[in-house]
């Protein structure tokens, strides 16, 4: 791969973290009932595993070639 | 069941959109506030597929509103009336909440460590709070700058031990290209560290309303 597509990997790989980040842990909390348990939380993760321990590598990996 | 995605003002936009199993986006005037929302047959199964869905819907509605509050993934209702009722109580708080975000976005930025991490806190006591010291003015070096490009910020967990930073910014639409290029200058000053921007978001972290 080159600098440019690493760069692009890796932005877009940090995009989908932060957006699941987002939508599962941040905004407005209303109703008494909270239906998701940390089991279907941690589901959704189990496929973004691989993905999250790659990020740093990918951030090594364009520091280098930047 | 009513699945929430988002609340919007009271002229709020809702587009035609699909929610999370295709059912189609509907709105609902309540309390002087704009409630996007799909009706279901069931809870929300929290899959990265209805997780990107979710954000999907969210954005549609960013992109036709200036002042969108996005809900918390699986925010349901068994009815109506359990609806009304929550947003009711909850009415002023939202308005504010949605006056606080109006035509701004939120920006993400991850600060990470490139080399390896300094010395274990056994090691050494002082080694250990000097480099502790060096990371959160590292940080700070950081945040000050992007920090006077938005209207507010707030620093979310790191996750990693890698990550310095991770700091999510309120930023007025118009000044998106401002801050990136803040953040590619502070990006190019700092040695050792990859500074990287996301977004433009929704506001997901400042929806909830802050004193």
């Amino acid at each position: 791969m080159n600098a440019e597509a690493r760069t692009a990997a890796l932005q877009e790989q940090l995009t989908l973290i932060e957006l699941v980040d987002r939508v599962l842990h941040c905004g407005v909390v209303i109703g008494g009932d909270i239906v998701l348990s940390v089991a279907d939380v941690d589901l959704v993760y189990v496929g973004l595993r691989v993905l999250v321990a790659s990020v740093g590598t990918l951030e090594r990996m364009a520091l280098e070639a930047a | 069941v009513i699945y929430v995605y988002a609340f919007l003002d009271a002229d709020g936009r809702v587009p035609p959109c699909e929610g999370l199993d295709g059912e189609p986006l509907e709105e609902r005037a309540l309390s002087g506030l704009t409630v996007a929302v799909g009706v279901r047959s069931g809870r929300a199964q929290a899959t990265q597929e209805a997780v990107l869905r979710h954000g999907a819907v969210v954005d549609a509605l960013a992109r036709e509103n200036d002042a969108v509050l996005p809900a918390r993934f699986g925010t349901c209702f068994a009815g109506p009336e359990l609806l009304a009722g929550e947003v009711s109580a909850r009415a002023d708080e939202l308005r504010r909440a949605l006056d606080g975000v109006r035509g701004c976005v939120e920006m993400g930025i991850r600060v990470s460590r490139l080399e390896e991490r300094p010395a274990d806190p056994a090691a050494s006591g002082r080694d250990y709070l000097e480099a502790r010291l060096a990371a959160m003015q590292e940080a700070e070096r950081v945040h000050r700058p992007l920090a006077a490009c938005a209207r507010e910020s707030v620093r979310r967990s790191a996750a990693s031990p890698d990550v310095l930073f991770n700091g999510a910014y309120l930023v007025e639409s118009q000044s998106v290209p401002r801050f990136l290029e803040t953040a590619a200058d502070v990006g190019r000053a700092e040695r050792g560290v990859a500074v990287l921007a996301t977004g433009p978001w929704a506001p997901y972290s400042f929806a909830e309303d802050r004193p």
